[in-house]
């Protein structure tokens, strides 16, 4: 994948090596026990896959997607394998369109940090009031990490409610922030 | 603009990125359930190739992961 929040010392990817370098890092740093592969460097099979952020495919013996995550929910992937497996390996289970925004919130402050302070910097430009419940997200991790493991699936309506509650948060924050920085 | 006329890989992440993305899942874009799963064959970080259609006996959990 491409270099999603880019920073000094996390710069846009310009050879294959580069992003066999992050790899090696990431998996080192994420404990991940998984095989990872690595697209070329214009991410051609990332754009085949649909070119969103880190989504998620469960593909069946069929040679088909049987299920679909943007970001990935724990519980609700365990699920998904837990029905797949049960019909045998293939089929289609279903989709997960809408994220979860659990376990984001609990741990995506982890990868903008490693591109400071630009990457911090660009994504509150972007999206005002998302580094601050980043932020606040990454403090409140013993709390949300337990619940975005254990929570079940949720509705469309509940996921867009939370996805709701979130943006009015950050855009809160922002304005707080700001009206700080103006009395200042 | 489209988000092919953007660069895949950029330097900075800008509203633009945001926007393309909330579209992108609103449409649906990519392989939807019930669609064949792009093949590929890419190197791991082992230096092996790893082809998806050589792995057909059990399924496969694919996730694409950003450093950053």
């Amino acid at each position: 994948m491409r270099q999603g929040h880019p920073g000094p010392a996390v710069p846009a990817y310009r050879h294959a090596a580069q992003k066999r370098d992050d790899a090696i890092r990431f998996v080192r740093e994420e404990d991940i026990p998984w095989d990872v592969v690595i697209d070329d460097v214009d991410g051609r099979v990332h754009a085949q896959y649909g070119l969103l952020p880190d989504p998620t495919y469960l593909i069946g013996t069929d040679g088909q997607v049987a299920f679909y995550s943007y970001w990935t929910h724990v519980p609700t992937l365990r699920d998904a394998i837990a029905t797949l497996l049960a019909r045998g390996g293939s089929g289609v289970v279903g989709e997960q369109r809408l994220p979860h925004p659990l376990a984001p919130l609990a741990d995506g402050w982890r990868a903008i940090a490693r591109g400071l302070p630009q990457s911090a910097d660009d994504m509150e430009a972007a999206a005002p009031g998302s580094t601050l419940l980043l932020k606040a997200g990454s403090l409140a991790k013993p709390l949300l990490a337990p619940w975005a493991l254990t929570s079940r699936h949720w509705s469309r309506p509940q996921v867009a409610a939370a996805l709701l509650v979130l943006g009015v948060a950050a855009v809160g924050l922002s304005l707080v922030r700001s009206s700080r920085q103006l009395r200042a | 603009m489209t988000a092919t006329a953007r660069p895949y890989n950029f330097d900075r992440f800008d509203r633009q990125h945001v926007i393309e993305d909330v579209e992108r899942t609103v449409r649906g874009a990519g392989a939807a359930p019930g669609s064949a799963a792009p093949d590929f064959s890419l190197p791991a970080i082992g230096g092996e190739l790893f082809t998806l259609s050589a792995h057909r006996d059990r399924p496969v959990l694919l996730r694409f992961a950003s450093y950053t």
